[in-house]
């Protein structure tokens, strides 16, 4: 019994299943729709912020290409499903795109100063929304574009929200159990070694550069897939949904985690996207809270919400410690 | 004896500096090889231009025979050209323990989970295996980054001033890790600036002075070269060699 | 086509002052400031409003600028960015939080919509000697020459100028030598600001200000100041006027909206070819 209990909560995969099961009965205990699209937008952007971690927090690079590769993800697969091709094809197709164009990003960043990645993926980001509001077409320009209906596998209507709750719920344990793994093994161990020194990783044999096109790559690939249920979860595409600000957000979000942290990354996941939801009500100043928030969690917490929690558990042995003591 | 790491003509030029000029160096296999000169003599740079972290304007470097001047440096280690640093490269927030593992998993099957440990024990640092490398002492970060680069298997390692900043027990420690690999096989080249140090422990020295190399040879050789006497005059060196 | 070339020109010399104030700061402490177009956009609004609302003479509210945004730079030095010790990650973060801010207060204080500024020397085209011209972008190119000349005086010839290349990232060995590293910075965080700020108000009758525009100027200073070589303050100069050239003469005879793709790709070829840009880098860390 015991050990059933400690690999629910020690391993990954008992801790992903443990969430999936707990996280099933969310449809049925909401109050109303609008808190139902929150809960799957907080599923989403786990996502994509996890794929910022993973080329940010990883592996160290300053990349604000996040926003436009979840663009590219989104308009693929729904150019595709208007065209009438099915839901999976048009999904693993726009998937492919986007992780050739985060390797690609990769590549072209092999030279590591933090300007040239910056300079690269801002590029990247004006060149992909130049494209998006001018090939009108294809994308519908800035007035955006609607998305067909789809079905998944030829049965389930991904309209009900109900159904796409768990759609997403499915994609995005499955994600973030494909970064926590990354974490642990050879390859993410490798990613922080190369962000933490990377001549002392080139001096054991290690190739910094090829690591970082992974990064880079498994990044846009996460990228891709929150992009790609966004738009299914709206129905409906528009340049803005990826702006230059949505890139930033990003960044923020990871920083705010901590950087390379899963644990704190999942917390100021959350945490910002039902935040973000609130403060739409107060768009004069959200912009400049967000502002504030960065840099006061830079100056004064810089560990972010991960060094918060160390220092949490930290006092919380010390204090059993000293209780043991005194007794 | 052959020669495991050899250059030809190596030359370094900076905007008006010469920083190294035409070295012709030479290690033997499975000897210890010191670098030694006064500050400023090119002993970084040089170490530098051997493993590819900086290319050279001049020459050649051959290990094994094989030119190797046009390979990156992840590619020299990987072949058995490998380095340390003057500052420590700990992962730091990785564990003592996860820093060797990751360098035996990248050793393509040469180093094992067993010799990780028994590294571990041999530095002093098992005690310690589940700390973050970043929170070790100075020393004890140089250390690890011998012990990191050691289970690799090398042919060649080359040392940048590892004792500098070591304790005295730090610094034995060291010497058991060198002599360790010199017995597997492994020529050790390191630059100093602990004249002392180098002159008990080298098979064979090369001395620099301003990039150029003014004597070659057995420290015996070295010690009574007047060239290298007249570039430490009034240095360390006479004070080490009393 | 003289129009054209002289728009380019002016445009450029506005980029060149961006990518100045960009360099030097890079420069003086590897700090890469997101807000430097935000600051510009500031100094746009602030010369709109002593211009337009309180009807001062065009020179006063260069100057004005000039002083709040240079002031406003050296703040953001003190609070923000000598604590983290110019790290360039935290450093590039908490700038893109500056950059926030400050395009959210420029909403606030001056509404959402964009400015119009009123042109001051005239935009419609005229002969003057028999070439076509554009008063508004000559003046602005007199002007911006006069500050680009009047900032390469200072550097070489001043003490503090001189004392700024000088401790330009080796404040080591500035500290030795008695110059005050401190002060060098904070002028330089203060004449970076100025130079956005002046560069604001020459831009606001030429573009249509808006506060989102923050964003695209820092690239275009970042980008302009990578071309020159980042931290080289004569290749920023430089590469302002060829990015303002480019951009000009691209949008003039290619469609205006693939504009900024072709500067792109004209700026990737040329970093690809010279990593260091056109005139070198001038710090050489990674």
């Amino acid at each position: 019994m015991d050990k059933i209990r400690r690999w629910f909560l020690e391993t990954v995969e008992g801790r992903t299943l443990f969430a999936f099961i707990v996280l099933l009965i969310v449809p049925w205990i909401v109050p109303n729709a609008y808190t139902l699209n929150v809960s799957i937008l907080i599923l989403i952007f786990l996502i994509c912020d996890m794929g910022q971690n993973i080329v940010m927090g990883y592996s160290g690079q300053l990349s604000v290409a996040g926003a436009a590769l979840m663009g590219i993800g989104a308009y693929t697969a729904a150019i595709l499903v208007n065209e009438g091709l099915p839901f999976e094809v048009s999904v693993i197709a726009a998937l492919l795109l986007s992780s050739l164009l985060g390797c690609l990003l990769g590549i072209l960043t092999f030279r590591v100063k933090t300007h040239y990645v910056l300079l690269i993926t801002i590029g990247f980001h004006e060149t992909v929304l130049v494209l998006l509001n001018n090939l009108l077409d294809l994308t519908g320009g800035s007035s955006g574009m609607p998305i067909r209906p789809v079905k998944l596998f030829g049965a389930i209507s991904l309209s009900d929200r109900t159904a796409f709750y768990y759609f997403t719920l499915v994609v995005s344990l499955l994600f973030l159990y494909i970064a926590f793994k990354i974490r642990r093994s050879k390859l993410g161990l490798t990613m922080l070694a190369i962000r933490d020194h990377e001549k002392g990783a080139l001096s054991l044999g290690i190739n910094a550069v090829k690591y970082r096109v992974i990064a880079m790559t498994l990044g846009s690939l996460f990228s891709g897939v929150a992009g790609i249920l966004l738009g299914f979860l709206t129905g409906f595409l528009a340049p803005t949904m990826f702006s230059m600000h949505k890139a930033l957000l990003l960044i923020l979000v990871v920083v705010l985690g901590g950087m390379g942290s899963n644990r704190g990354l999942i917390v100021a996941s959350v945490f910002m996207t039902v935040v973000s939801q609130y403060l739409n009500q107060f768009v004069e100043v959200s912009m400049m809270i967000y502002g504030a928030v960065i840099i006061a969690v830079l100056l004064f917490a810089p560990g972010g919400i991960e060094a918060l929690l160390a220092t949490v558990v930290l006092l919380r042995k010390k204090r059993r410690m000293a209780g043991a003591d005194s007794s | 004896m052959e020669a495991i790491l050899e250059t030809f003509n190596l030359t370094k030029r900076f905007k008006g500096l010469t920083a190294v000029d035409r070295l012709d160096l030479r290690v033997n296999r499975s000897e210890i090889h010191g670098l030694i000169g006064p500050n400023g003599s090119g002993k970084s740079t040089t170490i530098n231009l051997l493993t590819g972290f900086l290319s050279p304007s001049e020459g050649e470097i051959r290990l094994e025979g094989k030119n190797v001047q046009f390979l990156s440096a992840h590619r020299r280690a990987r072949l058995g050209l490998v380095r340390t640093f003057q500052e420590p490269s700990v992962f730091a927030s990785l564990t003592v323990e996860e820093n060797l593992r990751i360098a035996a998993s990248h050793a393509e099957g040469k180093g094992t989970a067993f010799e990780v440990g028994e590294t571990l024990a041999l530095i002093g640092l098992l005690p310690k295996k589940n700390m973050a490398a970043g929170n070790l002492s100075y020393g004890e970060q140089k250390l690890l980054d011998v012990a990191r680069v050691s289970l690799l298997q090398p042919s060649v390692l080359l040392l940048d001033e590892p004792g500098a900043g070591l304790s005295g027990p730090e610094k034995e420690k060291l010497l058991v890790l060198i002599k360790k690999l010199k017995k597997r096989g492994c020529a050790i080249l390191f630059s100093e600036h602990d004249v002392g140090f180098v002159m008990g422990v080298c098979d064979r020295i090369t001395v620099l002075n301003f990039g150029s190399k003014i004597c070659e040879g057995t420290p015996e050789e070295v010690r009574r070269n007047p060239q290298v006497i007249e570039a430490y005059l009034g240095g360390s060196y006479e004070h080490a060699v009393g | 086509m003289s129009v054209v070339i002289i728009s380019g020109i002016s445009i450029g010399i506005i980029y060149g002052l961006i990518a100045f104030g960009f360099s030097l700061v890079y420069r003086m402490t590897g700090v890469l400031n997101f807000a430097q177009g935000d600051l510009l956009v500031i100094g746009g609004l602030v010369g709109y409003t002593s211009y337009v609302i309180w009807n001062l003479s065009f020179a006063s509210s260069l100057l004005i600028s000039a002083l709040v945004v240079g002031l406003l730079m050296v703040l953001i030095e003190r609070l923000a960015l000598r604590p983290v010790k110019y790290r360039v990650i935290p450093c590039v973060v908490i700038t893109m939080g500056i950059s926030f801010i400050l395009q959210n207060t420029a909403q606030l204080i001056w509404g959402k919509g964009g400015f119009s500024f009123p042109t001051v020397f005239g935009d419609i085209a005229k002969e003057v000697m028999g070439i076509r011209i554009v008063p508004q972008d000559v003046a602005v190119l007199v002007i911006g020459i006069a500050i680009v000349l009047s900032l390469s005086w200072f550097m070489s010839k001043t003490k503090p100028g001189i004392a700024m290349r000088a401790s330009a990232g080796d404040s080591e060995m500035a500290l030795l030598t008695g110059i005050n590293v401190y002060r060098s910075n904070t002028l330089a965080f203060f004449i970076s600001g100025m130079l956005s700020g002046i560069a604001g108000v020459l831009m606001a009758p030429i573009t249509f200000l808006t506060a989102t525009l923050g964003t695209s100027m820092a690239i275009v200073g970042f980008v302009a100041a990578l071309l020159g070589g980042l931290g080289n303050l004569v290749g920023a100069v430089v590469g302002g006027l060829v990015l303002g050239t480019v951009e000009v003469l691209a949008g003039t005879y290619l469609t205006a909206s693939y504009r900024l793709l072709i500067v792109y790709a004209f700026l990737s070829a040329v970093l690809i070819l010279k990593p260091s840009g056109l005139f070198g880098d001038a710090r050489g860390d990674s």
